[in-house]
This record gives C-alpha cells, structure tokens and sequence, in this order.
C-alpha cells in the first residue's frame, strides 16, 4: 500500500511541475491595479473610504463631477441653475442616459437615489451630505414618505430645495455617496446596484479580486480599456514582484520602496504624484488639563520641528502644512497667518505664560501602531522634551485607538483628516465647529464661539468676497488657539508600466472616469 | 465499534465547542474596540451611530444576553452575518474554505513526501557528510520564519526565474499554488523528517526487524514494510495536527501570496473588529480540528491493527 502511495505523490508532483511551466498570458486590454486591502462596499450609500470611492467613480455618476483641477463640471446634469438666494438648485439631466440595464435615466431615480441616503431603514452614515435639504426632519421622523426638498419637476429637469443657502453643496454632490444608482428596493451594504458608469460591476471575489467590464453604451462613449481589475496583493514586496514582473499595471508606491522607484532608471520616469486633500496633525483634547490651556497648546506646536522630521525622517514626501486646510482649498483672496513655526525660546516662554506647573506633568501621545509613525512620535518626544515637557508614547492597533480617540481618553493623539469635497468648509466646520464633537469631526472637542458664528455664516454666504473674508478670520483662530498642531498634507505616489499611456494622478480620487487611460503593447 | 466511537466523541466534543465560544466571546468582549468606527468613517452624526448599533444589536443590555443571542444564531444554523458585508458567515467562509483546503493538501502532500522520504533515507544512509546535510536542511526547515522563507521564493521563482506566479488563487490553476504549498509544508516537512528518523532507528533495532533480516527480505522491504509501518505512528499523530492547523488557515503565508484563504479573513474580521466572524471562524476551525482528529483515530486502527476505538 505504501508503494502505491509513493507513486500517486510523485506522479502528483510530476503533474504540479508540468502544469506550473504553462502560465496564462496576460492580455494587454485589462488594465491591472493593486489594492492592499479589500474594500467594504460598492453601495454609494456606504462608501466611507477612499479606495470604494474610486471605484464608484468607475460604476456611477454624480449630477455633477470634479476633472482635474477641481473644478466642477456637467456629469448627469448637463447644465444647472442656482437661484439668487441660493437656497434651489435645478439640474438639467442629459436625455441620453442609459443605466447598465438599458433603462433610461430619469429625474425620479435620482429622487430615489437621493432619499436612500436619508432613509432610516438604509441608515447609510453619509446622512449628512444632505442636512440642509428641505423636508429633511419629517422624512427622517416618517411623517412624510418623501423628501420635500428632492423634485422632480419632469424626467429630465431635478430640482433641490435648502433651507438656506449652502455654499459647499455642489461640491457634496461629487462625493462617491451622491452619486446615482437604479434603485431597487431597500438593501444592506453588501448590496451592488446597477448603475450609468463607464464601467460595469462583473465580479467580486472578496479578499482576492475586484472585477469590472466596460460599458459599451457609456453615454460619454466608451472607454479604452475592456476589462480593469483589481487585485489585493496585501504584502508590498509581493506586489512590487508582480509589479516588476508586469502583473500590474499601477502600483501606489509602498513607502518601503520609496527611494528605490524614484531614483532607479527603469522607473523614475514613470513616477507620477500629486498632492491629496488631507491633513495630519497632532490634536489635543481641548477639554482637558492642560491641553485647555491655548497657551500651553501653543507651546507644543512651537515646539515641534516639523521641518526637520519631513525633511530628515520623511523624506519630503509630503508637504508641510501650514494650517488645517490644504492649499489648493485656499482662494487666492484669502489671507491668514499660518500656524506657528518651530521657535523654542517662544515655546518656552508660552509654556511659561500658561501657568501650568509642567514639570511635574507626564504628557501622553497616543497614536496608531504603524512602522513611520512610532518614529514621528518619537521625534516629537524628542522635540517636546527639549522644551521641558516629558511625553509617554501609548501605541495601539487602530480600532482600538479609534475608540480611544473617540471615547475622550485620548488626549495627544496623531491622526488626519481626509477631503470628503473640495472644499475650505470642510477642512474646517466638522473639524472644528462645536456643534460637530466627537465621532462628526471635531476630535479635539474645539469650542470657541466666534469661530462657531463666523464658520456657521460663511457657509451659508453667498457673496464670494465676503465668504473669503468670513474664511480669513476663522483661518486666524484656529492659527492663535492651536486646537491641532498641522504637521503636513500627504502625497500620493504612483507608479505605472511603460505601456500604460493617458494616466493622470488626481488630488481626489473620484476624479479618474477610466475613459483616456489605455494600454500600448505589442504581443 | 466505530459508530459509536464516532457518536461517543461527537457528544464528547460539545463541551469543548461551548468552551472556545465562551472563551473567544469573553476575549472579544475584553479587548479594546468598536466595530461600527469600522464602518462610519471620519464623519458621521451620532445618531447614526446610534442606529448601527442597534442594528447589529450592540447596545443590548448584558454581555449574557449578547452571547445566548449568538448561541441562538448558531443553532439556527446560521452564525449570524458579517457586520462589514452584511454576508452570512457561512457563506463567506464557504467562499474561502475551497482555498484554504487547496493550499492545506498540497502543503501537506508536500511535507508528507519530502519528510518522510529525507527521514528514512537519514535513517538507513550511515554517511555522516549526509547525515550532516540532512540535519542541517532540517534544523534550517525548522528554524527559517515563514514569511523570510515565502518572500526568499517569490524572490527566486518570481522575480529571478519568473516561472511560477508571486500571488493570488488565479483561477484554480496548479502554479498558484505551488509557492505558497512550499512554504507552508517546509515547516512540518522538517519536523517529520526529524520524527521519521528517530522513529525509524527506535525500531531499527527490535527483533523483529532481525527476524525480517534473516528470513532473508530484500532491505528495501524491510524499510517499508517493516521499520516505517511500525513507526509511523507519532508520524501520523504530527501529520494531523499539521493538517488540522493549516485547515484552519494560514495568516502569515497567506498574506504574503495574497492567498485567499481563512487565515487572512479572521485576522482581517480582528482588525474589524467582526465579532460574527471572528466566532464563527473560531467555532468552525474547532469543529474541523476535532474531526482531522477523530479521522487521525481511525487511521491508527488501520496501520495499527493492535490499537482498537473504544
């Protein structure tokens, strides 16, 4: 029994080698892209994070998108109207729009679309994108079975009424949970609607491959590529081998691998960055001693080199920041001190001013377990220790931290703030407005009350120059009270095969329609 | 009489399934976490909040309640639903499970060839220059970390030689599969070459093996037939436990071949902090544990006619 035993395993392993020789070519009209991790969801409803957000942007359409300078531009709208008092936008839909399915698009499926996100049963935690549509409340307390402020004035003319002017809406409805879907009924998060994109859901192996074909009849025509897959390779240097042996056609750059991409003769050429809306910083709880303390607060963020760990530790792989809201947000017309620069003598003499008996105090920095990051707390140990303050570095795995940062008990923490819109606001209203404490933004529990009324009123201006000034004076604020240190605003850097041709990297990642992007190589 | 051995450990095994449920609960519900920060995102109004939770039931009243719930949920078969995916876990797992098996029989096919055979053959040659090889092959088996070894393959078969593919399932052909099978079975492959040789010399010397001899049988015979049948044992013992660990999934080699398997997903519900998964993931492994096991029993009665199921 034994010997027959043998011969089946060696026939067995003869037959592994002999298949393993015949690997399966890859084809050049299927465009490779690598994921470390799986997404969540491909529902907009759902969509919180920024890989789903790209790949919605592939499968649905807003009323209108961002291109690449941020603007914003005609997607299923072909045009709109905001009334003078701003408070109705009415959207003129193209006529021409087929859904997946080959039903055409009308105005009552973006009602639909829209409702969804408030609806209670659905309880989609993107609500908030329209807080300020009329009729809100009576629909979320199901007095009314629709949302008032949701018209369609016919199948092709959709009208949104607010309650008061709102000057960062139009760049809400870009946002992946605004987009349009063909609603069916009421679904979970595991739900895959069909949509009007440029592509077509096909097939989703969870944890290994993401799957979508081209949409031949995409209203804007269709795109070059036939097939984009991604695949989750969640290990870098295995990526980075099926990236060099051409498996994958983009490759975000590991940060391992930095230097290697962008300095080597194959690939620097083929590096590609850009600046992302975002911004990390070092927050305080501003509730709690000392951190309630402005000048105390001030004291730290002097008191941090920040130039020297984006220079020495980092790289300069990502830009410094010098207030919580990126530059490209910042109109030209609005002007602002920025936060205050390293400087320990007047570190010092905060510190001393601010009354607070800090030799005796063990400061705590609490921030998510991550290779880079325990070397930034470490240098910003280092930095604080200079000026007499002690720190104690409390790593933790991210959930954790995230329930520490939100139950309060964290009171240094490291964390950023991502773009959800391109838009001051919202650099600036959730994060720091009072109303938006705790799990809404404001992870510092910020209150200043002249902050809370100008930030309320430049939302909601309509006047574009007094809108900037609204903006410069509450930049001002936050530059003297330091609810954040801002350490720096991250890049992104890709980089892609010879033969990939049209690519563009985009600081939102919902702007890439995959219509340009092609592959050039001859088999 | 097998089938009421069968039934005899079935029955025996349900007080250590209550076990690890209650145990991994406990732990669950100890350590720090939330799942719904998983799901919110950065920016999410707490009323919201309030509803997820009380979707997935996570604000009931005792943690007593929360467990006869799921115990509840298992025994209607389902296991509950993923909080992420909103899927039953039994059929994410169903998804995964055809991969993890894959890799666990080829590892272990493997393992099985190459250990047996360097640990007979360490046993029988008296070279000491071959024997040194083999010890130091084995020691290196043991000792080398996983992941070192997978990314030392990749490196060699994927980036040098580019004949085998660096990751993922691809659609079912054998060449995915032979890396990360090589990785995860030199491990056991040098623990059973380490075994097979000292059990093999432990019955080198009984009489029966000199009865074999001088009856005059051909010296491979006697290998086969009579030293390994009578060794292999603590062989098979190592075999099964081996077998049952890799049925429970990989982390390690199966994140570094983007393998797909059970392994990466209940590290990946941890991070999530997807308590239906992590239980239900932690329940079937046990099951499939005490049944590699019970099938282990069965196999002793078949190359030990002496050892009998009671």
């Amino acid at each position: 029994m034994n010997k027959k035993i043998f011969v089946i395993f060696i026939v067995g392993l003869l037959l592994c080698c002999g298949s393993g020789c015949e690997l399966e070519k890859r084809v050049y009209n299927t465009l490779f892209v690598r994921l470390k991790q799986d997404i969540t969801t491909l529902d907009p409803a759902f969509i919180v994070d920024v890989d789903g957000g790209m790949l919605a942007a592939y499968l649905y359409n807003g009323l209108v998108r961002l291109d690449k300078e941020l603007n914003i531009i005609p997607d299923l709208a072909e045009k709109w109207e905001i009334s003078p008092d701003g408070a109705k936008y009415r959207f003129y839909l193209r006529k021409d729009i087929k859904f997946s399915n080959g039903e055409y698009l009308t105005a009552g499926d973006v009602k639909k679309s829209f409702e969804r996100i408030l609806d209670p049963e659905v309880s989609s935690p993107r609500s908030w994108i329209f807080e300020k549509v009329k009729g809100k409340e009576s629909f979320l307390l199901r007095k009314s079975g629709e949302v008032e402020g949701f018209v369609a004035v016919d199948d092709h003319v959709f009208e949104i009424i607010l309650d008061q002017p709102f000057s960062p809406f139009l760049s809400m409805l870009t946002t992946p949970n605004a987009m349009v879907i063909k609603p069916e009924g009421k679904h979970g998060i595991q739900y895959i609607p069909v949509g009007t994109g440029p592509f077509v859901f096909a097939n989703w192996q969870r944890g290994n491959k993401i799957e979508l074909i081209r949409n031949d009849v995409y209203f804007e025509g269709k795109p070059k590529l036939e097939k984009l897959v991604v695949r989750i390779v969640p290990e870098d240097f295995t990526a980075i081998t099926e990236f060099e042996n051409g498996n994958i056609d983009i490759l975000e750059i590991p940060r391992a691998e930095f230097e290697y991409f962008t300095q080597y003769e194959k690939w620097k050429n083929l590096v590609f960055s850009t600046d992302i809306l975002n911004t990390y910083y070092l927050g305080f709880n501003c509730l709690e001693y000392p951190y309630s303390n402005p000048a105390f607060r001030r004291a730290v963020v002097a008191g941090i080199n920040r130039d020297m760990i984006i220079k020495n530790f980092m790289n300069s792989r990502v830009t410094k920041a010098e207030s919580p809201v990126p530059k490209v947000l910042i109109d030209e017309k609005i002007s602002f001190n920025p936060q205050h620069d390293y400087n320990p003598s007047y570190a010092k003499a905060e510190l001393e001013k601010s009354g607070i008996d800090f030799k005796n105090q063990t400061l705590t920095l609490v921030f998510n377990s991550d290779k880079e990051m325990e070397g930034i707390a470490e240098l910003i140990q280092h930095d604080l220790g200079n000026i007499g303050l002690k720190v104690r570095l409390e790593e933790l795995e991210w959930t954790a931290f995230k329930e520490k940062i939100s139950t309060g008990e964290a009171k240094m923490f490291i964390l950023s703030w991502w773009a959800d819109y391109p838009d001051i606001e919202n650099f600036l209203y959730p994060t720091f407005a009072s109303v938006n404490w705790g799990p809404a933004g404001n992870r510092v529990h910020y209150k200043n009350p002249q902050f809370d009324k100008l930030i309320e009123r430049a939302r909601t201006e309509v006047d574009k120059s007094v809108q900037d000034k609204l903006y410069s004076e509450a930049l001002n604020i936050i530059s003297n009270d330091c609810p954040w240190c801002c350490l720096w605003h991250k890049k992104k850097y890709t980089v892609v095969q010879p033969w990939v041709k049209n690519y563009f990297l985009a600081p939102v990642y919902n702007v890439d329609k995959g219509l340009e992007i092609k592959l050039e190589k001859r088999q | 009489m097998p089938a009421l051995y069968l039934f005899k450990k079935i029955i025996e095994s349900i007080p250590t399934l209550v076990g690890v449920t209650l145990v991994t609960f406990l732990l669950l519900k100890l350590a720090p976490g939330d799942p719904v920060y998983y799901l919110v995102g950065e920016r999410v109004t707490q009323d919201r909040i309030d509803s997820i939770r009380q979707k997935y039931h996570l604000d009931d009243k005792g943690w007593g309640s929360q467990y006869i719930l799921y115990i509840k949920n298992v025994f209607q078969g389902g296991m509950g639903r993923s909080y992420i995916t909103n899927k039953t876990v039994i059929s994410s797992f169903a998804e995964r499970f055809p991969n993890t098996l894959r890799l666990a029989l080829f590892s272990i096919i493997i393992s099985i060839f190459s250990g047996i055979t360097l640990g007979i053959v360490s046993a029988c040659v008296k070279m000491p220059f071959w024997n040194q090889i083999l010890t130091f092959l084995t020691t290196f088996g043991i000792s080398t970390p996983v992941f070192w070894f997978g990314l030392f393959l990749i490196y060699i078969f994927s980036r040098w030689l580019q004949v085998l593919p660096a990751s993922g399932v691809g659609n079912g052909e054998i060449a995915y599969v032979i890396l990360p099978a090589i990785t995860l079975g030199s491990r056991s492959a040098a623990y059973l070459a380490r075994m097979t040789k000292t059990s093999m010399e432990s019955v080198k010397e009984a009489r029966y093996i000199g009865a074999a001899r001088g009856r005059g049988i051909h010296p491979v015979s006697i290998i086969m037939r009579h030293s390994l049948k009578n060794a292999l044992i603590p062989i098979i013992t190592l075999i099964g436990l081996d077998f049952g660990s890799y049925l429970n999934g990989s982390v390690l080699t199966e994140t570094i071949f983007g393998w797909n398997g059970v392994g990466s997903y209940i590290v990946m519900a941890i991070n999530q902090r997807d308590y239906p998964v992590i239980m239900g993931g932690i329940l079937l492994g046990t099951i499939i544990f005490i049944g590699v096991n019970i099938w282990i029993d069965f196999l002793y009665t078949l190359f030990d006619p002496r050892i009998e199921l009671k």
